[in-house]
């Protein structure tokens, strides 16, 4: 009866490790289940375990994903999608590009027949600075 | 079953013995795949590898291929150095377009020579260790100024110019002070601002491509 009584006790101990186990797991944050915006998920929850510190600029392109595309020659714009800071400047090509209040920003940009680097830039307003490159050939 | 003549108070030991053993053990085999995940993953700081959905590559040439040269390397951010085999190709005309420099595809590895910024179309050979290239385009050359630039600054000065406004900023990174021409085909944000809104101790983001001013970003004040 005795020992019953030990084995349910240590059952219990191994119960309430296994919940505080799961429960660490749990704080430590489950990773985005929307992987197109992780750095935006991330920004915001710096912001707010932070609330003194500035959020720090990032870029994130949602359209094209990849930085090597491949379009047809029937294809003379393309449309790029992304998500910033809020306030931040964007630029595509060197075109100014509107931002809502999400952060999010679209804007198309000419395609030259061959091989094209479209530069993506976006700044905030202490100077910083975040760019990326995508490469872009037209009609193969 | 026996207990092996254990006392009362030897078994309530070895259950607590035996108990604590186990949730170490189950504490253990949890807790290792979070504090694993905690920790900076190797493999992704390294290059990734071509493979059988790489279709292209973009990078620098490294090395001057040599006359006759069938194969060339091309320094990539991702990959790392790749191996190009080019056997070479058809050239299609093109000149440049839009007033401004445009790539151009090479027929052959030798019409390449090192710094070259490509971008090659192809696919990854069968055993994985070259890229096939089909067509080899080469970038226009980065010249200074060339590429896009944000100056972040403050307005200490507005003049009128020929060919519009000419506004003098004082950077907010504390480097010296430059000078900006604002044109008609400038595009002002937000939409509710104009070039009058452009004075002394505005604060703006002016963007500039080869030197011209696309677009002036008025920050809120």
């Amino acid at each position: 009866m005795r020992f019953r009584i030990g084995c349910v006790i240590a059952a219990l101990a191994l119960a309430v490790a296994v919940a505080a186990v799961a429960l660490a797991q749990a704080d430590d944050g489950a990773p985005p289940v929307d992987g197109a915006t992780p750095a935006d998920t991330s920004v915001a929850a710096r912001a707010m375990d932070q609330p003194s510190v500035a959020p720090t600029l990032f870029l994130t392109l949602v359209n094209p994903v990849e930085q090597d595309v491949e379009v047809p020659l029937e294809t003379a714009q393309l449309a790029i999608q992304g998500v910033t800071l809020p306030a931040a400047v964007v630029s595509i090509d060197g075109a100014l590009v509107d931002t809502d209040d999400q952060g999010n920003f679209v804007g198309v940009t000419a395609l030259d027949e061959g091989a094209n680097e479209i530069e993506v830039v976006v700044s905030d307003d202490q100077g910083n600075q975040v760019n990326t490159s995508i490469f872009v050939t037209r009609g193969e | 079953m026996r207990h092996m003549g254990l006392s009362f108070g030897g078994r309530v030991r070895a259950v607590f013995i035996g108990g604590g053993f186990a949730v170490l053990l189950a504490t253990a085999s949890l807790a290792a795949p979070v504090l694993a995940a905690d920790q900076p993953a190797t493999t992704a700081q390294a290059p990734g590898k071509i493979g059988p959905d790489t279709h292209q590559i973009h990078g620098v040439v490294k090395g001057t291929p040599a006359s006759g040269a069938t194969s060339f390397t091309v320094t990539t951010e991702r990959y790392g150095d790749v191996n190009v085999t080019f056997a070479g190709a058809t050239l299609r005309g093109r000149g440049h377009a839009q007033g401004h420099a445009r790539s151009f595809d090479v027929a052959k590895a030798s019409d390449l020579k090192d710094g070259d910024r490509v971008v090659v179309r192809g696919h990854t050979s069968a055993d994985g260790s070259s890229f096939i290239a089909r067509r080899v385009h080469v970038l226009p050359a980065k010249r200074a100024g060339a590429h896009t630039t944000h100056l972040v600054g403050t307005i200490s000065a507005v003049a009128s110019a020929s060919n519009g406004t000419t506004l003098t900023l004082s950077p907010t990174n504390g480097t010296a002070s430059q000078t900006v021409t604002v044109t008609s085909d400038t595009r002002i944000r937000p939409e509710d601002k104009t070039v009058a809104d452009l004075k002394v101790g505005t604060k703006v983001t002016v963007i500039s491509k080869n030197g011209i001013a696309t677009g002036v970003a008025v920050m809120p004040s």
